[in-house]
């Protein structure tokens, strides 16, 4: 059913509902600021970022943070500017929930500006990380040759990991190669991506790459995945089945055997 | 004789004076939990995470099963309904000797299938394990093994199978609220320091009616045993633990109900199924890993009603229950001795661990001793009566004024019983429970230290399930014989 939204904003005007808010956000009461962010927010569209700004500079962590992931949705001048100084210094997931919730509403209304540029400016590896998670969700193709760059550079490992799993993400076949040529020198937790963003990228290098590392590896976690990705790529099924007459251990074949039950459905399709 | 008089009494004085103080301390600071939580945790949180189901963490929950037959359908339902993006169902078949196998192969279609499973933590083995035809059912995975006689055991099996970041820790005996899983991950995701467990309050569901695994109506338990252990669940829960966990200080995640770091526990080294108290000796063990690796931590306690078990029905049940916790918790200070007093374990070896070992662990033995000591008292004469009667009085009425605390911060957090008649219930039955359940309490405490002292072999322990649904087993059921 859909809403009349003439009269329900009339009556919020008739009823000075917003300025009642407006009032209760200015006092110095912690829970009053609280219940008067979400009723604003929930409000919306007559409440400008300039009315939240208020509680974005306050000491209550959980109040700043809230007020400046509203800001960033309701605000129609400067909503982004937050993602400038790493959102906030108690940035965490759930602030990440809030920021992925409202990019999402502001790409519904209109394509979001390239996040590449938050990701450059960015101090935290959290932020960093996230802002490159979204980019593979927002599917900001035109970022990928940026992220191949800053692969290449000296960064931490958990950025290094997030970007293998984007440029998966956005099918940047072009990282296949630098992935190949890097993965044995990246920990565990870089690998495991790699192989899922090979996976997902595919192609002829990829699959012989994947079979190569399959051979070595000795991680059975690893194995299965391994397995997986090169099932999902190997189109005629060719290296799978040599894989297939190949092994020799029962967690193998067990391993083999649950791959291809839960990938049928992929294939069936 | 004249002077162990002269200063038993005092050391009773203090003991009193002091168990009420900290009492006191930890219902302020339960108080300024509440209160936070109902700041930072709206129902608007919870909304975002389920209409973002690309960025919720995914959690497996994770039950045991040992000849759970008359329940383990309405649970299994119970916890397929969960509302919640990313989640995964274990149940691990403890190698029951009942139709539990027989009846979740028949209510849920399941097949056996080929599962590379690897042994990260050490279990008994594992036989079949299991999936469903349907896709209704497809989040429900059956593990079943060889029995290993401790729910530690089980646990680690299904750990073995869970593929999330984060699991339950759960009986299968315990009904869960719809939506535990977003309440339960919120303090996960809203910490910059790594949260390795979260636990919630816990009820009895013995007054409850469930239908199809959902609550058609909550009230609270109709029978005395129960009903009084349903205010001293939520003493626990909503004053001692929620104090404990704004200064970091949770010792102790419950075993039937607790949200944990899946790679935590696994570094950890798993449940262990050797311990009387596995759910205290796993918070522990996390812990000391944490600090002996020198990783920040944290553990968090929520205040939301969001798990319902079945309490204990009857006496001789009752006995078994407390007897357990009494071996267990001996235990654990012989396992882990060396928190006590500790610098290295930071606040859990200076301040939670000589807590509980001087009010929990030594309390039912003051306790039987003093009341020997007051015989002894009296036989001799040397009771002033009218201070005696001020006293006791004094003590009496801490503790229902702590009880009445406890559940003016139940109501505060939600109303969960629809008419105020239930908290007067409890109410009433708090007011009692000094009289009538705390000695029975203390009994079988010291019995079970006895028991461990006396080094007898324990394991799974037995529960006669009354079962909350109107279904019986029998019509649950088809009738043919388990399959893989």
């Amino acid at each position: 059913m859909k809403l009349n939204t003439h009269n329900y904003k009339e009556i919020l005007s008739a009823l000075s509902l917003p300025e009642f808010w407006e009032d209760q956000l200015s006092t110095n009461d912690i829970n009053t600021n609280s219940i008067a962010l979400r009723m604003l927010h929930g409000i919306k569209d007559n409440i400008t970022g300039g009315v939240i700004s208020l509680r974005t500079q306050t000491e209550n962590k959980d109040i700043r943070k809230f007020a400046k992931s509203i800001y960033l949705e309701v605000d129609s001048t400067d909503a982004f500017k937050y993602l400038e100084d790493d959102f906030d210094r108690d940035f965490n997931a759930l602030d990440e929930l809030r920021i992925h919730s409202a990019l999402k509403k502001k790409n519904q209304e209109k394509p979001l500006p390239p996040l590449m540029q938050w990701v450059n400016m960015a101090q935290k590896i959290e932020f960093k990380i996230f802002l490159i998670k979204e980019i593979g969700f927002f599917q900001q193709i035109d970022c990928a040759p940026q992220l191949l760059d800053l692969y290449l550079q000296n960064v931490d490992y958990s950025i290094k990991a997030q970007i293998a799993d984007t440029l998966g993400l956005l099918d940047y076949d072009i990282a296949v190669p630098v992935f190949i040529e890097s993965f044995n020198y990246n920990p565990q937790e870089v690998k495991d991506k790699i192989i899922d963003a090979l996976g997902k990228l595919g192609g002829e290098q990829a699959l012989s790459f994947l079979e190569s590392i399959y051979y070595q590896t000795y991680n059975k976690e690893t194995l299965i995945k391994i397995l997986l990705n090169i099932r999902l790529i190997d189109h005629d099924g060719s290296v799978y089945s040599k894989i297939e007459n190949s092994v020799s251990t029962d967690f193998e074949k067990i391993a083999i055997s649950y791959i291809e039950k839960n990938t049928s459905e992929i294939f069936e399709l | 004789m004249e002077y162990i008089t002269y200063y038993y009494q005092y050391l009773i004085y203090f003991y009193a004076t002091l168990i009420s103080v900290v009492y006191v301390i930890l219902a302020i600071l339960g108080y300024i939990n509440i209160s936070r939580s109902k700041i930072k945790y709206t129902t608007r949180e919870e909304d975002k995470l389920k209409n973002n189901p690309e960025i919720a963490p995914g959690i497996s929950v994770v039950a045991p099963a040992f000849n759970e037959e008359v329940i383990i359908i309405d649970n299994v339902n119970s916890l397929l309904s969960l509302d919640y993006p990313n989640f995964e169902v274990i149940i691990v078949n403890d190698g029951s000797t009942d139709r539990t196998l027989e009846l979740l192969i028949n209510n849920f279609q399941l097949r056996e299938i080929q599962f590379p499973y690897i042994e990260k933590l050490r279990s008994k083995p594992v036989r079949r394990v299991f999936k469903s035809n349907l896709n209704k059912y497809k989040r429900l995975i059956i593990v079943d093994k060889v029995n290993g006689g401790t729910k530690a055991d089980a646990m680690n099996a299904g750990l073995n199978v869970a593929k999330y970041d984060y699991f339950i820790n759960t009986d299968v005996d315990c009904i869960l609220a719809r939506d535990t899983l977003t309440k339960i991950i919120l303090p996960v995701l809203d910490s910059k320091i790594p949260v390795i467990a979260v636990g919630a309050t816990m009820r009895m569901v013995n007054g409850c009616e469930v239908n199809e695994g959902e609550f058609s109506s909550v009230t609270p338990p109709r029978s005395y045993f129960p009903l009084f252990q349903e205010t001293e669940y939520l003493r626990s829960y909503l004053v001692a633990k929620l104090g404990w966990s704004i200064i970091n200080c949770i010792p102790n995640v419950s075993g039937g109900f607790g949200l944990f770091r899946t790679s935590t526990v696994i570094k950890a080294g798993g449940f262990d199924p050797q311990s009387h108290a596995e759910d205290m000796d796993m918070t522990l063990r996390m812990i000391a890993n944490e600090r002996e690796n020198e990783r920040k931590y944290r553990i968090v306690q929520i205040p939301d009603s969001l798990c319902w078990t079945e309490g204990p029905p009857n006496l001789k049940i009752l006995a078994r229950q407390r007897k357990r916790w009494g071996r267990g918790l001996l235990q654990i200070f012989v396992v882990h001795r060396k928190f006590l007093f500790n610098l290295k374990y930071g606040r859990t070896g200076w301040i939670v661990m000589p807590y509980a070992l001087i009010f929990e662990l030594l309390a039912p033995i003051i306790e039987f001793t003093g009341f020997l000591f007051l015989v002894y008292l009296m036989l001799t004469n040397q009771v002033n009566f009218s201070t005696f009667w001020l006293m006791l009085l004094f003590v009496y009425l801490i503790g229902v004024t702590i009880s009445l605390i406890t559940i003016s911060y139940d109501l505060s957090v939600k109303k969960v019983y629809r008419s105020y008649t239930d908290y007067l219930w409890l109410i009433l039955f708090s007011s009692l429970e000094a009289l009538f359940y705390h000695p029975l309490i203390v009994v079988f405490s010291l019995k079970g230290y006895l028991e461990f002292l006396f080094l007898k072999e324990f394991t799974w322990g037995k529960m006669t399930r009354q079962g909350y649904s109107k279904t019986s087993a029998n019509e649950i059921i088809g009738t043919t014989s388990p399959k893989a």
